[in-house]
């Protein structure tokens, strides 16, 4: 029995890693086997070289790091049936949490939404990326493991983006758009043109491609479902009917000459920075969104608004502004307004305008502009029926001027 | 991945981790060379155990906390014993009942015995 030396053990080592064994544990193990064979199977005499070559032959069939690749394959699905069950036991869960958030939104039901979230994200980050590790182990065609996986990839972005939709995350439009127009114009032509020429599986993907292009065009033309050209068509008229009203009712007030008749009446005082605070804000988110100057913010008509469902720059500049322009600073001038009218008419007066009731979060630029006309007319008219009360008693009673 | 000298690859596929099991249960603990020397020992030659199938399958049982091992150093070398684990321990029942029952159903259905088998 020969003895093998420590440089003809440095030998093999180094040579199994140089071909391919880059597992230490495999490396050493396979080490000890050669090892064996070369002392017990070989003859002394032989030249070392030829022997651990031969025997080396008998431990692969095309080269030896297929042994490696074998090992880790084993290490890596140890859990292939662990794997397939999780898919299973995901899968109806998903089902069943999204059908039953579904039934829930339907009827208004609370605990909708979150149902919903954990039905999606059980689908788009356990179902389907286990669905692609197990395609890659088990499909045997190597087109249809890549394409079949790219269409799962497209389907977790996809899912991912309706439930930032539903939570109105930022770049859900990005993560839904972006799966859509992939799946429609990458996938489905992929998936056609990889599998069509196969007879035995040919109808079958006629059909399927076409099932998918038709629900693919269906989804690409819900996306980006703006309010239709009715409601915005409506919307431009209320607008146009508030702000002529506004101009009548501001011209009405004019009218009255209150500021030097009734110079120190708190409501109108009050009255009179609410209204210029409203119209700053207008003026402000004016500019922001036209990107125009004050000047021309001023004189611009609300009805020609380009952008009239822009919600970003209204959160940014109006919602979140904690200026003078800002919605913080307009309520609490709304509030102010309102001490003075309850003190002056009472706490259940109409001129008492619902602040709690007030929502700017999340709202199309064109009904943030409609509310704050709104708000204008209201306080407008308000002071309208004010001092046209005033002025009748102050005809009556001239020396009851200063008592306002 | 086997040599077999007698019997087709596809005949005994799936049973390397039995017969390992097996061995190691009655050896109590062993290293890859002895295992391959046992099996083609104990078949008389008709079996013989690759490499390239042995070693991957060891490292798999090895994770799955089916073998645990034992390190021996012998200069620069290191030798690896594999012993069975309790989980090792019950899985080699497991293992032998299944197979057996799948011999006598094999038996059954391909009429190699007369009598019915009850599994």
């Amino acid at each position: 029995m020969r003895n093998l030396s420590e440089s003809q053990i440095e030998f093999i080592l180094t040579d199994l890693e140089q071909k391919g064994i880059t597992l230490e544990e495999l490396r050493t193990n396979l080490l000890d086997h050669i090892c064996c064979l070369l002392e017990n199977e070989m003859p002394e005499e032989g030249d070392f070289k030829e022997q651990y070559a031969e025997i080396l032959q008998r431990f692969y069939q095309k080269e030896l790091v297929e042994l490696q690749i074998e090992t880790e394959q084993l290490l890596t699905f140890k859990n292939f049936y662990a794997m397939k069950n999780t898919l299973k036991i995901t899968g109806i869960l998903s089902a069943l949490l999204s059908l039953m958030g579904a039934l829930m939104k339907s009827f208004h039901l609370p605990g909708a939404g979150i149902t919903l979230v954990l039905g999606g994200l059980l689908f788009s980050l356990v179902f389907l990326p286990l669905l692609i590790i197990l395609k890659f182990r088990d499909e045997a065609n190597p087109t249809d493991k890549w394409v079949l996986s790219l269409g799962f990839t497209i389907g977790i972005f996809a899912i991912l983006g309706i439930i930032f939709k539903l939570f109105s995350w930022p770049y859900a439009n990005i993560l839904m758009g972006g799966s859509t127009v992939a799946f429609v114009f990458g996938y489905v032509p992929l998936y056609f043109i990889s599998r069509v020429r196969r007879p035995e599986i040919r109808f079958n993907t006629t059909v399927n491609s076409v099932l998918m292009m038709a629900c693919g065009c269906m989804l690409f033309s819900l996306y980006n479902l703006n309010p239709n050209k009715g409601i915005i068509e409506n919307q431009k008229a209320s607008q146009e009917y508030l702000s002529e009203s506004i101009e009548s009712f501001q011209e009405a007030n004019t009218q009255y000459n209150w500021e030097s008749e009734i110079p120190n009446s708190p409501y109108l005082a009050s009255a009179a920075n609410a209204l210029r605070s409203i119209d700053n804000c207008k003026i402000n988110l004016v500019m922001a969104l036209e990107s125009i100057s004050e000047q021309e913010a001023r004189s611009f008509n609300l009805v020609n608004l380009s952008k009239p469902t822009e919600i970003n720059i209204v959160h940014k500049q109006f919602v979140l502004n904690t200026d003078s322009v800002g919605a913080q600073y307009l309520l609490q001038q709304l509030v102010a307004y309102n001490q003075h009218s309850s003190s002056l008419f009472g706490p259940n007066s109409e001129k008492i305008i619902p602040v709690d009731h007030l929502k700017f979060e999340g709202i199309h630029a064109a009904t943030v502009f409609q509310q704050l006309s709104q708000l204008q007319w209201h306080i407008l008219s308000s002071m309208n029926s004010y001092l046209m009360h005033a002025s009748a008693e102050m005809k009556n009673n001239p020396e009851q001027k200063d008592a306002h | 991945m086997y040599i077999c000298v007698m019997y087709s690859s596809e005949l005994i596929k799936g049973t390397l981790k039995t017969i390992v099991l097996k061995l190691l249960k009655e050896e109590g603990k062993s290293y890859g060379y002895e295992i391959t020397q046992k099996v083609k020992e104990m078949t008389g030659g008709k079996i013989i155990l690759t490499e390239g199938a042995l070693y991957p399958t060891l490292h798999a049982m090895e994770k799955n906390g089916e073998v645990a091992t034992e390190l021996e150093y012998i200069g620069k070398r290191v030798r690896k014993y594999y012993k069975l684990t309790p989980q090792g321990e019950s899985l080699v029942v497991e293992k032998l009942n299944e197979f057996a029952a799948f011999l006598e159903t094999m038996q059954f259905l391909l009429d190699l015995k007369p009598s019915v088998p009850n599994a």
